[in-house]
């Protein structure tokens, strides 16, 4: 016993005996506990319905863990997922979550934003009705006022596009007019845009004039006095911390 | 990380813990005088 009476070789002898205790230990009662867990992460799977899920308490080298593998996920959606993760996190005792998966995309309970898509609606829109406005000037008619709300309920899927305003005059009067009105027109449908809820750092408005007729129509036709939509660019919207998805 | 392991830092974090604590109450014991034993 002569030797414990040197300090490091004692520490070194109890740091030993704690690691067989916390093996002996762990072989005791890891699988005990493994098992409760997996039952209850069965039950708390089937309580949110994520029903081909499977958790799995046990490491990659068949060890016992109080950290859960999440297998059969691939094929539900993010909501789903995310009831799932959360429910099983939720079970007193259980560390960290994990989908088998790791970072495969689930298809989202959402659709898909396609910023494209709003071009087409608004086209679908302006084809037969258009934004009118007072003779010469560049104030909308009230009555294109529920236009430009279904024209910005368009829009909205697009936020963090680019969205290009323009105005188009026919050929009547001065070129230098036409395109200083087609501009201030585009202006305006930007304002009202903006008024309900259309960020304006997305919106472009430009003017024209009557540079750009409706093909078949003759420069002078009135239906060249027009607004046009167009995504110009597609900036991909950044999530913030707070819309993140739950553990994956 | 398997239980084992947990089990394992969470030991070792005491032990290391106690030994500090040992440690400095051996540290603040006053010095032992020379002449305490009897002559």
């Amino acid at each position: 016993m002569q030797i414990l009476h040197n300090p490091r070789i004692a520490v070194a002898l109890g740091a030993l005996a704690i690691l067989l205790l916390a093996v002996m230990a762990g072989e005791i009662t890891g699988p005990p506990i493994a098992g409760r867990l997996e039952a209850r992460a069965a039950q708390a799977i089937a309580e949110v319905g994520g029903a081909p899920v499977e958790a799995h308490f046990h490491t990659g080298n068949d060890m016992p863990t109080r950290h859960p593998l999440l297998t059969g996920g691939e094929g539900l959606n993010e909501a789903v997922r995310n009831r799932v993760a959360k429910a099983v996190a939720a079970i007193p005792g259980v560390g960290g979550v994990r989908w088998s998966d790791g970072s495969a995309l689930a298809k989202s309970a959402d659709e898909p934003v396609h910023p494209l898509h709003c071009q087409e609606d608004v086209e679908a829109l302006l084809r037969t009705r258009s934004i009118r406005f007072e003779e010469g000037s560049a104030r909308i008619d009230a009555p294109s006022g529920e236009l430009v709300d279904e024209v910005a309920a368009a829009l909205r899927p697009c936020l963090g596009s680019i969205i290009a305003i323009t105005g188009h005059t026919n050929s009547s009067g001065p070129e230098p007019g036409n395109i200083e009105l087609s501009r201030q027109r585009a202006e305006a449908v930007r304002d009202a845009l903006v008024r309900r809820g259309i960020p304006a750092d997305g919106l472009r408005p430009r003017g024209v004039g009557s540079r750009f007729p409706v093909s078949g129509l003759e420069p002078a036709d009135p239906a060249n006095r027009r607004i046009e939509f167009s995504v110009i660019a597609t900036v991909p919207v950044r999530p913030t911390p707070v819309d993140t998805p739950g553990p994956r | 990380m398997p239980i084992w392991m947990e089990l394992l830092v969470l030991l070792l974090v005491v032990y290391a813990a106690g030994l500090a604590l040992g440690w400095a109450i051996w540290r603040s014991r006053p010095e032992m005088e020379e002449s305490e034993t009897d002559g």
